[in-house]
């Protein structure tokens, strides 16, 4: 074969069924639509198959650190913060992961929905007139048995798996498949929607994704490669959504920046 | 074969098929974003002015052959549904002709994604041909149904033969099918999973400027031609009480058309890799036992 227009072709390798398939390497990232921004994924492709990962972090450290741990952060280092402005947080935090999980679900209507919530829960919008708006995205979303055959069984982490890579925060507790980590986190919205006028101090460091001083989203891209080998393409997208790592939580060193 | 084809039904399929297609597209905008009826229009004219994007090395010809097919085949499609009792062309074997030329849309996808030699648009065509697999054998069976229940394969006898009872009565299995067979075959809402925004958009990714617009357009006169043909299938074409017959189709077409819209409001998108199973599983059989059931009434 030539080199049509100078370009290389795809070389061929064989693929999980045995049969040969040209290879493309294709990455996902820095920025897409409903994407961690600044995260690439170096994807080996067959097909639209999932063949090998590599990941890897955009340059560009955070000034500031992540804005849904805030809270914690702040309580931390010692100021005073309620409990109701740490819960407002983490619904904020938890709706803009459902949104984004709805959105790379296909489905923008819900979506939409969850952001307008979390928007208006940011800009401190009552609880009680947030919190039947919340059950409502909860039933919509969470009953939906289109959306649950969609999500169920992609990106399984199970017990063994979550200990390995120290996971903690929604993505441990809430073991299983996609599905799982969706419901889940429309539990926590649930539960947070109803402290929103919470006036005692918060306790501890237990924020969105986790102990704030663990950088739990480190550990949620170290399994990455491990979750998605042999995933469809679509699937290892609605993978990354279900965790949906807090990039602010990786200070990227200058020498993990590939090629830059 | 009889009458000759009215000069004004041939000026007014193209009109008529815009002005559906623009509703639809209307319809959409004020579902999704609020957008007033003027959305698509302002959409519209921004694509018409857009400089096109290039890929790198893409094959210009396919592409544009992909991207002009899908409204083309659309028109095509439209000839041969009758508006009350006219279609432009009186074709004895209509319903093929309209099966035919919506099978066009698996060319136009693989096409446009091929074309444009870039890795998602290529997946997305992957998506649309998995798709056409599993949507294409339900659909002709709801099809072959409608053409059974009245003996013919004219959309005007099919039409002619729910004097008594719609069809969409005693074929609602056929019926629900074609409904969901016409999402799969314009890629829309639920079954749009070939231009779904976990790839950027899929097969229409690259697509940039008038073969953006020819594109969506394509898809929306699509939709609007897939909703048309289901009122003489399995709606009683224009019967109705009071008004003329080609109004009682229009109102039909929109109602369905509406419906198909808001469908996609309704749903996330339905991954191929799970649907296939359901698609031969549950669909295939069910629609050969709606035949079935046809097939032993009409000979009783």
């Amino acid at each position: 074969m030539g080199a049509p227009m100078g370009l290389a072709m795809a070389e061929r390798a064989a693929d999980r069924d045995g049969l040969k398939l040209d290879v493309l390497h294709v990455p996902l990232g820095p920025a897409l639509p409903d994407w961690p921004a600044g995260l690439v994924l170096h994807l080996t492709l067959q097909g639209d198959v999932v063949q090998a990962v590599e990941v890897a972090v955009m340059g560009g450290q955070a000034d500031e650190p992540s804005f849904w741990d805030e809270p914690w952060l702040r309580s931390a280092a010692g100021e005073q913060v309620t409990t109701g402005n740490a819960e407002r947080r983490r619904a904020a935090s938890h709706l803009d992961s459902v949104g984004r999980l709805l959105a790379v679900a296909g489905w923008e209507s819900a979506a939409d929905q969850a952001r307008e919530l979390r928007d208006e829960i940011v800009a401190g919008a009552p609880g009680s007139e947030v919190a039947p708006r919340v059950a409502k995205l909860a039933r919509r979303t969470g009953k939906s048995r289109t959306l649950r055959w969609m999500l169920s069984d992609v990106g399984v982490v199970d017990r063994e798996m979550a200990d390995r890579h120290g996971l903690a925060g929604p993505s441990a507790h809430h073991l299983g498949d996609a599905f799982a980590r969706l419901t889940g986190w429309l539990d926590e919205i649930s539960q947070a929607a109803e402290q929103l006028h919470d006036s005692a101090p918060i306790q501890g460091t237990d924020g969105p994704r986790g102990p704030v001083e663990s950088r739990s989203s480190a550990r949620v891209l170290a399994m990455l490669p491990e979750l998605l080998d042999g995933a469809e393409l679509a699937a290892a997208r609605l993978t990354v959504a279900s965790l949906d790592p807090d990039l602010d939580h990786v200070a990227a060193p200058k020498a993990e920046v590939p090629g830059e | 074969m009889s009458d000759p084809t009215p000069v004004w039904a041939v000026v007014a399929l193209p009109l008529v098929l815009a002005a559906l297609t623009y509703s639809a597209a209307a319809l959409d905008t004020a579902f999704r974003t609020g957008g007033g009826p003027a959305a698509p229009l302002r959409e519209g004219v921004r694509l018409i002015a857009q400089q096109r994007r290039r890929t790198l090395a893409p094959d210009v010809l396919l592409m544009r052959i992909g991207v002009i097919s899908l409204p083309t085949a659309a028109l095509l499609a439209a000839t041969v549904i009758p508006l009350g009792d006219t279609s432009v062309w009186d074709l004895p074997v209509s319903v093929v002709w309209f099966n035919a030329m919506e099978v066009v849309a698996w060319g136009s996808l693989w096409l446009a994604g091929w074309g444009v030699n870039s890795a998602f648009p290529l997946v997305g065509g992957y998506r649309f041909l998995a798709q056409g697999l599993a949507y294409e054998l339900p659909h002709m069976f709801a099809l072959i149904t409608a053409g059974l229940g009245a003996g013919s394969l004219d959309f005007g006898e099919v039409a002619a033969a729910q004097d008594d009872l719609w069809f969409v009565v005693w074929m609602p299995v056929a019926f629900a099918v074609y409904l969901l067979s016409a999402l799969g075959m314009t890629f829309w809402g639920p079954l749009g999973h070939p231009v779904a925004d976990d790839l950027a958009g899929g097969v229409a990714a690259e697509l940039s400027g008038p073969d953006r617009l020819l594109f969506f357009a394509g898809r929306f006169a699509l939709l609007t031609v897939a909703a048309a043909a289901a009122v003489p299938l399995f709606l009683g074409g224009g019967a109705g009480p009071w008004l003329p017959e080609w109004a009682w189709s229009l109102i039909k077409t929109c109602a369905v058309l509406a419906l198909l819209v808001w469908v996609r409001q309704r749903f996330p998108v339905i991954r191929m890799d799970r649907f296939m199973t359901a698609a031969w599983m549950v669909l295939i059989p069910a629609t050969l036992l709606q035949t079935l059931v046809v097939g032993i009434v009409v000979v009783n």
